[in-house]
């Protein structure tokens, strides 16, 4: 193990970690501000992939061109996700919203399979391929163009959600439902928009991450399971404790290309968390 | 009504063909299981995405009892029991200490299974990532059997079995404990119920079921994965079922899973008679809208739904 080989695996680990990190703040914003364990939520990177696979292979838009349309398009849909159908299900038990999202969950990757068929898509954008070097360091265009487009997300919903009328509106609703409602706020369009950014987080993640992995249907579950464990370590709600847990999540699955071995990777990064949770039970920033 | 169906299962394999036995094999094993996790999930409200490891560790002891040292698969299923008693009573001593409640409860018991899986999947002695493959003999005292009848009759037995636990449960005090533990453990503590107590009870006791229900699924299907036994999707369907049929009921985890198998059985024959992949996957997607109308309308699951509309005299009206 040496040392060039290290630095290389924290980078890249913060680069992903970054990617993971916006990927787990839907989650947790769904689950903060609505109550909603959204088990769908990987489905939604899961069509931000595809979404890619079709303007590349398809349409003549680039797929970076084409990414301001991408968001629009997510956060349409999450507003119709949440006026169709989360909005009927806000009142019902905890364990059967679980249930509903699985359903839905099962939706979204079997239309994907109807639609793109089976088998596993490889996204190749040439100007993505391109590898950028750093002296001795090495690295793919399009996962510092991923981490870059998340954090550029992350810095804006922040700035969204502490300097906007509307931002600091959803904070109150997700603090106290009743107050918000009997100073007037419409919580139902709050509830709506933070869905939409959800889906738009969960979408920038599946744009990101499509250059660097095989795309097929499955990949929907993979990535709700590792958005609802980021949220959990970080703390349910808490989207800057999302952030932090999506580092951590980035940077233990790096070490894979220390010990060339992905699934001790995972069980390290599944040890800590168990650890975790003993010690911080509501995750590292969860609200007590 | 009870005994008529009691008698309809009893008398069936001197009608039906292999597959279908097979078929209702799996369903039995998977609602003794669903029957064993709505002791821990349902009553005591413990939601639990992790009783997959306690079907591995009941599996793989069974497994590495019969096949390295010979002792029968019935002692095996009862040791692996009481080995994923202590696992499980580990589990919810660490949540009752460290206060890990709901949601993050069912992400931790996820971990521990997944930890579980990745720890055999390293191990040469239980056979690593391929699993370990039973030979095909007959024997009748250590539960070997070629035939799928014998395995029919066990797994109807352990199905009566859970029915009358959870009859039991539901009447005693503890039943009562746990429902009451379930909707508000501040309140319920405030009467004086230990809660602590309850949960590690229940917990146990889902445990041990749990563990023997993995023993004789590994047994009746000959061969031991650690994807499979420790797999997530084992504890989604052991959740699902057990929601779907309606939770902390005697009958739910088995109107649920009959359910689940049925549905899962007409998508195969459909794909098979229209052919195709993508066919396939949109009467899944079918399914999925199916869950989700369940989950919003029959949000008690299904069978508190059935006797509330079918059944005038009901025993258990008014029950949470």
């Amino acid at each position: 193990m040496n040392l060039e080989l290290v630095i290389r695996a924290l980078i890249s680990g913060i680069l992903l970690g970054a990617i993971y990190g916006v990927l787990g703040m839907g989650f947790s914003m769904v689950y903060g501000i609505v109550k909603l364990p959204n088990f769908a939520h990987g489905a939604f990177a899961m069509w931000g992939m595809y979404v890619l696979v079709v303007l590349a292979e398809h349409a003549q838009i680039g797929p970076y061109p084409g990414f301001i349309l991408n968001l629009l398009l997510f956060f349409i849909s999450g507003l119709f996700i949440y006026r169709f159908m989360f909005k009927y299900i806000l009142d019902i038990e905890h364990e059967m919203q679980i249930v509903f999202c699985l359903g839905l969950m099962i939706i979204f990757s079997n239309l994907a399979i109807v639609i793109f068929g089976p088998t596993s898509h490889l996204l190749s954008v040439p100007w993505l391929e391109k590898i950028i070097s750093f002296g001795d360091l090495a690295f793919k265009t399009a996962t510092i163009v991923g981490a870059a487009v998340s954090i550029l997300f992350v810095i804006l919903i922040h700035l969204f959600l502490t300097k906007t009328e509307t931002g600091k509106a959803i904070q109150a609703c997700a603090d106290n439902r009743k107050g918000a409602l009997l100073t007037g706020l419409n919580v139902e369009r709050m509830y709506a928009i933070a869905i939409g950014i959800s889906v738009v987080c969960s979408g920038i993640a599946g744009l990101a991450l499509a250059p660097l992995i095989p795309i097929h249907a499955g990949v929907g579950f993979d990535y709700a399971i590792l958005a609802c464990l980021i949220s959990v370590m970080g703390g349910a709600g808490s989207m800057g404790g999302a952030l932090v847990a999506g580092f951590i999540t980035g940077l233990l699955l790096s070490f894979q290309q220390i010990f060339y071995d992905l699934s001790l990777a995972i069980s390290i990064l599944y040890g800590i968390m168990l650890v975790i949770l003993m010690f911080r039970p509501t995750g590292l920033f969860g609200a007590k | 009504m009870g005994l008529l169906t009691l008698l309809f299962f009893l008398i069936i394999p001197f009608y039906a063909g292999d597959y279908l036995m097979q078929v209702l094999l799996f369903a039995f094993i998977t609602s003794y299981l669903c029957g064993a996790w709505n002791i821990a999930g349902g009553y005591g409200g413990l939601l639990s995405f992790g009783h997959a490891a306690f079907i591995g560790v009941g599996a793989y002891s069974t497994t590495v009892l019969l096949l390295y040292y010979g002792i029968a698969g019935w002692i095996g299923m009862i040791l692996g029991g009481f080995l994923s008693a202590g696992l499980g009573w580990l589990v919810s001593w660490t949540i009752c200490r460290f206060q890990i409640k709901g949601f993050y409860f069912a992400i931790g018991s996820m971990l521990v299974a997944e930890i579980l899986m990745s720890i055999v999947v390293r191990t040469r002695y239980l056979g690593r990532g391929m699993g370990i493959t039973f030979p095909s003999i007959q024997n009748a005292f250590h539960f070997q059997f070629i035939s799928v009848i014998p395995y029919y009759y066990i797994a109807l037995v352990f199905v009566c079995l859970i029915i009358l636990i959870a009859y039991l449960i539901e009447r005693s005090r503890l039943g009562w404990y746990l429902r009451a533990t379930r909707q508000s453990e501040e309140a319920s503590s405030a009467l004086g119920i230990n809660v602590t107590k309850m949960k590690v009870m229940s917990m146990t006791l889902s445990s041990f079921l749990t563990g023997v229900g993995g023993g004789l699924y590994v047994l009746a299907l000959r061969f031991c994965s650690p994807y499979d036994v420790f797999g997530i999707m084992f504890s989604v369907t052991l959740m699902l079922g057990t929601l779907l049929g309606g939770r902390a009921t005697v009958f739910g985890p088995i109107v649920g899973t009959f359910m689940l198998t049925g549905v899962k059985e007409g998508l195969t024959f459909t794909a098979e008679a229209t052919g195709g992949m993508s066919s396939f996957a949109l009467v899944l997607a079918a399914w999925g809208v199916i869950l989700c109308l369940v989950s919003k309308y029959l949000s008690r699951g299904i069978a508190p739904w059935v006797t509330d509309k079918f059944c005038k005299k009901n025993p258990w009206k008014g029950h949470p």
